[in-house]
């Protein structure tokens, strides 16, 4: 009787145990029959990486105003923003950022191709702003492992040492070296980089800044894109137009955030002035002073002040011209 | 043999000879400073301001760096001391010109190490004679400690007459330097330093031992546009300074102040203005002067 039990219960085990195998197997091969269909259904991904969140590809650009972002791309794909154009050769996960000095595309895997240049993993393509020229140079794989909170791919991660490595080689014989994009910057410590982060990291300016490689063209275009503002009340456009030395004393005190608060405040005042209508058919005209210009429309004749800072030109103020004193600002 | 002929010169001049083979042989006496003193033309350069960047990803951009560089350095020198002798003072215009290749890297991000050579000539519009050519090889490296930079180089020259046909002076220079950067505020910079060096020369009258203290403050107006103020301090003990002839050892011992300059207007160019006096004493009369220079100077660089 025991032995009758104990055979059941063995019968029992080994069915089990089949079932178990067989459902093993059959998982492993639905997984196997669907990695190429993911493959070749894989889509352009894109994820902002301070907070690992999907990014609609509208607002690209917007986005990478704030934070650095994560692309991954089939082969074959272009993807356009800021005026610059990034094609893939392969399947390619790459790292986007934009700072107000360069635009970098970083490779992690997969090859990437900008105007008959490409770039690996462990390179990156770099857009100087102004003129210059694109630069096809390293990124450092071993701080970026280390630093990166990015969930990478096994193959991408070890491919990546390995990269790091051999830099590591090269940098203690110097022939590697960080490489250096000037500019001039109004601090000359601290932390300088969220103080300009509030001015000059957004779309707007990021955008004014790579599409006018020249002052006189930044001044022009500044212009225009307040007056669109203006009309179109674009309350947050016309904020990051609005110069940040108007709201504070010295440029150290940008240090300070209070200042972009009031700046906010500010343009919402603005834009609640219906500057629409009067500015419907508004044309721009230069002056004899390159920080001025004429905004005249069929209404009413106003004059814009511009100001470079930073290496952006900032409106400094908007006012009517009274009828008769000569074009005089009041 | 020319030692001997040196030799009888100087205990000649110590005597009062006539002035012209007087300042003839000046020449020979200071060669070894007058290079000296056209080498001085300010190889200063503004550090530029840099932005790396790095954030919140990590990502830091690397490039792989020029490590050899040509340089052109033209400079013209109003000497109001040509001879550097008070007891024959004359004034001169110096036309030099030097062309320089180096070599440098960074090892393990902390030690530079540098190789050059190059090659100068100088001319001297009223005093002909003194004019002079050469040759310099140089070897260095340099490493950061605190807040120190330390450093050691060692400069070989050979020094020739207008022509190459007569061989003026061979110096071989080691040299231990100590020195620092002192923020003064936000546009001054101190870089006060501390030198040993020792030098071995052919002929070997001119091999001696020297130390130096000074420093430059330099005050940045534009990122392209800076003013340096130099001081320093130098005191040279010489071996055997033509000893049988002159009785006495020579023990030399100087200031200098100059005021530079500095305009980059373009990255592989640099311009300099610089106004500087100096004062040599020694133990032997002939060699102590007063010497007023004013210099523009014009380099050049191309790297890769």
């Amino acid at each position: 009787m025991q032995v009758n039990r104990h055979d059941r219960r063995c019968a029992r085990s080994f069915i089990l145990l089949l079932g178990l195998l067989a459902l093993i197997h059959s998982e492993r091969a639905l997984a196997q029959s669907n990695e190429p269909a993911q493959a070749a259904t894989q889509e352009l991904e894109l994820r902002r990486t301070d907070l690992n969140r999907p990014v609609p590809l509208l607002e690209l650009e917007k986005t990478l105003a704030e934070s650095s972002i994560l692309v991954m791309m089939p082969k074959g794909e272009t993807l356009s923003f800021y005026d610059v154009s990034i094609g893939t050769l392969a399947r390619s996960d790459f790292l986007l950022r934009a700072t107000p000095e360069v635009l970098v595309a970083a490779v992690l895997s997969g090859e990437i191709q900008v105007n008959g240049e490409t770039a690996e993993a462990g390179e990156a393509i770099a857009w100087p702003a102004g003129a210059g020229d694109i630069e096809v140079v390293e990124f450092d794989a071993g701080k970026f492992l280390a630093a990166s909170r990015l969930e990478l791919r096994p193959d991408t991660k070890a491919h990546l040492e390995a990269v790091a490595q051999w830099q590591e080689r090269l940098k203690f014989w110097g022939l590697l070296e960080q490489a250096h994009f000037n500019r001039t910057a109004p601090f000359k410590d601290g932390d300088e980089d969220s103080a300009r982060q509030r001015y000059l990291r957004n779309p707007v300016v990021l955008h004014l800044i790579r599409q006018h490689p020249e002052a006189e063209l930044l001044r022009r275009g500044v212009a225009e894109a307040f007056v669109e503002a203006l009309r179109t009340r674009d309350a947050q456009a016309i904020e990051w137009l609005i110069s940040p030395l108007l709201f504070v004393d010295d440029p150290d005190q940008l240090r300070d955030p209070e200042w972009a608060v009031a700046r906010q405040d500010f343009a919402f005042l603005i834009m609640i002035d219906h500057w629409d209508t009067p500015l419907a058919d508004a044309t721009l005209e230069s002056t004899d002073e390159a920080s001025s210009w004429i905004v005249r429309s069929s209404t009413q004749q106003y004059r814009l002040w511009l100001e470079p800072f930073d290496g952006m030109i900032f409106v400094t103020a908007f006012e009517p011209i009274d009828e008769g004193d000569g074009g005089a600002a009041e | 043999m020319r030692h001997w002929i040196v030799s009888l010169i100087v205990a000649l001049m110590g005597l009062g000879f006539s002035s012209e083979s007087y300042g003839q042989e000046l020449k020979t006496q200071t060669i070894e400073q007058r290079a000296q003193h056209l080498q001085e033309a300010p190889a200063l350069a503004i550090p530029h301001e840099e932005f790396i960047p790095a954030g919140e990803d990590g990502l830091v951009l690397l490039r792989r760096p020029k490590l050899f560089a040509i340089e052109s350095n033209s400079s013209y020198q109003f000497t109001d001391n040509a001879f550097l002798s008070d007891k024959q003072k004359t004034h001169d215009h110096v036309l030099s010109q030097s062309v320089l290749v180096r070599a440098g890297t960074r090892i393990a991000q902390r030690v530079e190490v540098f190789a050059s050579g190059s090659g100068f000539i100088s001319r001297y519009r009223l005093n002909p004679g003194l004019d002079f050519n050469g040759v310099t090889g140089s070897a260095g490296a340099s490493m950061p400690l605190d807040r120190w930079v330390l450093s050691l180089r060692y400069d070989g020259s050979a020094i020739y007459d207008r022509n190459f046909n007569a061989h003026l002076v061979t110096l071989h220079t080691l040299e231990f330097n100590v020195s620092a950067t002192v923020g003064v505020s936000r546009t001054a910079v101190l870089y006060p330093f501390f030198s040993v060096l020792r030098v071995w020369a052919n002929p070997d009258d001119f091999s001696n031992t020297a130390l130096a203290a000074g420093g430059t403050l330099m005050h940045s107006f534009t990122p392209t546009l800076a003013a340096f103020l130099q001081g320093h301090v130098e005191s040279k003990f010489y071996d055997d300074f033509f000893e049988p002839s002159t009785l006495e050892a020579r023990h030399d011992y100087g200031a200098r102040l100059s005021a530079t300059l500095n305009w980059v207007p373009l990255e592989w160019m640099t311009v300099n203005v610089t106004a500087a006096i100096a004062r040599n004493e020694s133990t032997i009369s002939t060699l102590r002067y007063t010497n007023a220079l004013v210099f523009p100077s014009l380099q050049l660089f191309f790297r890769f």
